[in-house]
């Protein structure tokens, strides 16, 4: 009879192929939504840990830290560099890392900061970083390290030069061609905003903007030049912190941001990914409701579809009556049919999924997130299950109208 | 050896009618025999047709098929033993259309208690087949039944109702759609076939002319008073 089902949908091949792919898609959307929000949630939360504090100029906690940690958008204002000397002198502060933001290199963030960085900044459960190839030189104002999507996209290798972008952007940005920098390491592949960053000291940065004083290169300086110059910043972007006592951050945040001095806001990265929770906690919640409501949608697209051609079925149904088929039998073939379309929507449905995931693999990496090839969580499997559940009592509807149709109509149509 | 048909002051009459649509006060068919029920439309053939089939009831008097009373079984009972024991043609839209005409003639088989046959496939090809030969039907039969000429469907339908070796045929009208002379052929084949498998046939139709082909005429005004 499960054949018979079969049989009976291919011969309806053009309306339950629509209902098909929009079922399928919807179950997409289902499991698209939920899977793009794992991803997103588990790679934020993964892309710095052991920092207990980060402080940058006064603004909103999250804005800092997606500036800061995950280079998206940019910093309203910096910060001195004494300021950073100060927190660094700080009895409670174990290690203080500098952190200038603003160029680029082909659309990937460059990221000034100092050789301590590659020891104390930790990503996932406490790891650190490792160099993949090359050494870990950071001494020479001119050296590069660079993250391992950004080597493996542009083909770099040790010992190649790049040249800094002046400014962030992929298109018509001045170039710092008068300096170019010498790529050291490749830093191994850490699944998070870290792969996309190119790294050089504070004075690589300091001596590239030498002539560019007000915002716009006016002179032209040498790396001969520039290297006789003191090369300590003005200023930085962002501070991270880590403190010999964790629990002293809270007191120690109230304390930055309560100092007389310079603006700053200090923020703790757990805290402030929370925060970020919250606020997409509810996007998703409206979303994955909205994607509730396309699956219901498509179900209801497979219910009407039966039933409309419910009647055009009279005939067979009565026919199947006169060599024995029971209602029971009636209402099975009935039921079979919703149960391979929904079944066949979801599986069509996880196989996009995939493919998506596939398709958009080079944007998350693009964006630091991090987005393995896993098998179905618990929660898409639960999708699928209700997705499945909801077909089935849908599917009931139009086998019962078979059923009681057939009551009716028995062997002959009686209109 | 029972009656095939046996009917003993039997009422019948759809819900909500107040006088009965159908009243037998005596009605017998043999075993063996061949019958043609003559009646006009809207005399209660259908309604009758029905009652044999056992997709309704009597509510009256008695009524017994191959000496079973349907009244006694269970609906799904009923179903099964219309499946095993009782072979149907209609007038017309005799098959279901997106089967072949293997898959449509051995279709009864799907609903069958007879879980032996149902398993063989082999052998309900074979078994198709040769109903395909003996009805002079020279057709692919893995052909979908919609590409076949109404005559063509007809015959395949007459297999269907055949392959089950029932005990009781029971054809409605299975001539009107057909011209005169596939109808005699068709008769002709039909008659051939039960009478090899020792099976009753009951042919229902309003058409004077099939008279002179059956043994035993009835008219549904003489029997429904």
């Amino acid at each position: 009879m499960f054949k018979l089902a079969l049989k009976s949908l291919f011969s309806r091949k053009k309306i339950v192929l629509l209902v098909f792919i929009s079922l399928s898609l919807s179950v997409l959307l289902f499991l698209a939504v939920q899977r793009s929000s794992q991803i997103s949630r588990d790679s934020f939360s993964r892309t710095i840990s052991g920092t207990d504090l980060i402080v940058g100029s006064r603004t909103g906690s999250l804005n800092l830290l997606l500036y800061s940690v995950f280079h998206m958008g940019n910093a309203v204002n910096n910060i001195g560099y004494e300021e950073y000397l100060a927190l660094a002198e700080d009895e409670q502060v174990e290690w203080a890392v500098p952190i200038s933001l603003g160029d680029s290199h082909r659309g990937y963030r460059v990221v000034g900061t100092n050789r301590l960085y590659f020891d104390a900044f930790q990503y996932g459960a406490h790891q650190n970083l490792e160099v993949g190839s090359g050494e870990l030189n950071f001494e020479s104002p001119f050296d590069a390290v660079i993250g391992a999507n950004v080597a493996k996209d542009l083909g770099y290798k040790p010992g190649d030069s790049v040249i800094l972008s002046h400014g962030v952007g992929k298109f018509t940005l001045q170039q710092h061609d008068n300096m170019p920098f010498e790529i050291q390491s490749v830093l191994k592949p850490t699944g998070t905003a870290v792969d996309n960053g190119v790294y050089v000291p504070l004075e690589g940065i300091t001596a590239i903007h030498i002539g560019w004083e007000t915002g716009m290169q006016t002179r032209t300086v040498t790396v001969e030049h520039a290297l006789t110059r003191n090369l300590e910043p003005d200023s930085i972007t962002a501070v991270y912190l880590g403190l010999k006592q964790r629990t002293a951050a809270i007191r120690m945040q109230r304390d930055i941001n309560n100092s007389e001095g310079e603006p700053l806001t200090a923020i703790m990265p757990g805290a402030a990914l929370y925060d970020l929770w919250r606020i997409m906690g509810s996007a998703e919640t409206i979303m994955s409701g909205l994607a509730a409501f396309v699956v219901l949608i498509g179900l209801v697209s497979l219910l009407t579809s039966q039933l409309a051609v419910l009647e055009q079925r009279r005939r067979e149904m009565a026919l199947f009556r006169s060599i024995g088929a029971t209602p029971g039998d009636l209402f099975k073939i009935l039921f079979y049919e919703s149960l391979i379309v929904t079944a066949a929507g979801c599986i069509s449905g996880v196989i996009l999924l995939y493919g998506l995931q596939a398709a958009a693999q080079p944007l998350f990496r693009a964006n630091g997130l991090y987005a393995p090839w896993t098998l179905l969580s618990l929660m898409e499997w639960a999708l699928l299950a209700v997705t499945m559940i909801a077909g089935v009592l849908g599917g009931l509807v139009p086998a019962f109208a078979a059923y009681r149709r057939s009551l009716s109509d028995g062997m002959t149509i009686r209109s | 050896m029972t009656t095939a048909i046996e009917i003993n002051n039997m009422e019948y009459s759809w819900p909500g009618q107040s006088t009965p649509l159908l009243k037998i006060a005596d009605f017998q068919v043999e075993r063996g025999e061949s019958l043609l029920l003559q009646g006009k439309s809207g005399c209660g053939k259908t309604t009758l047709l029905s009652l044999l089939a056992g997709i309704n009831t009597v509510d009256r008097g008695e009524l017994k098929i191959l000496g079973k009373e349907p009244k006694t079984m269970k609906p799904v009972d009923r179903d099964r033993f219309r499946g095993d024991k009782i072979g149907f043609i209609f007038q017309q839209f005799n098959l279901i259309p997106y089967l072949t005409v293997t898959e449509n003639i051995t279709a009864p088989f799907l609903f069958s208690k007879d879980s032996s046959i149902k398993a063989d496939h082999k052998e309900l090809k074979d078994r198709a087949a040769e109903l395909l030969t003996h009805l002079d039907l020279k057709i692919d039969p893995e052909k979908r039944v919609t590409e076949l000429s109404i005559g063509q469907q007809q015959r395949v339908a007459a297999a269907r109702a055949l392959i089950t070796a029932p005990e009781l045929i029971i054809a409605d009208e299975p001539t009107s759609a057909l011209d005169d002379d596939s109808a005699d052929a068709f008769l002709k084949l039909l008659f051939r076939e039960t009478e090899k498998l020792g099976s009753t046939l009951v042919v229902v139709s309003h058409n004077r002319a099939l008279e002179s082909s059956f043994p035993r005429v009835v008219k549904m005004e003489e029997i429904n008073v």
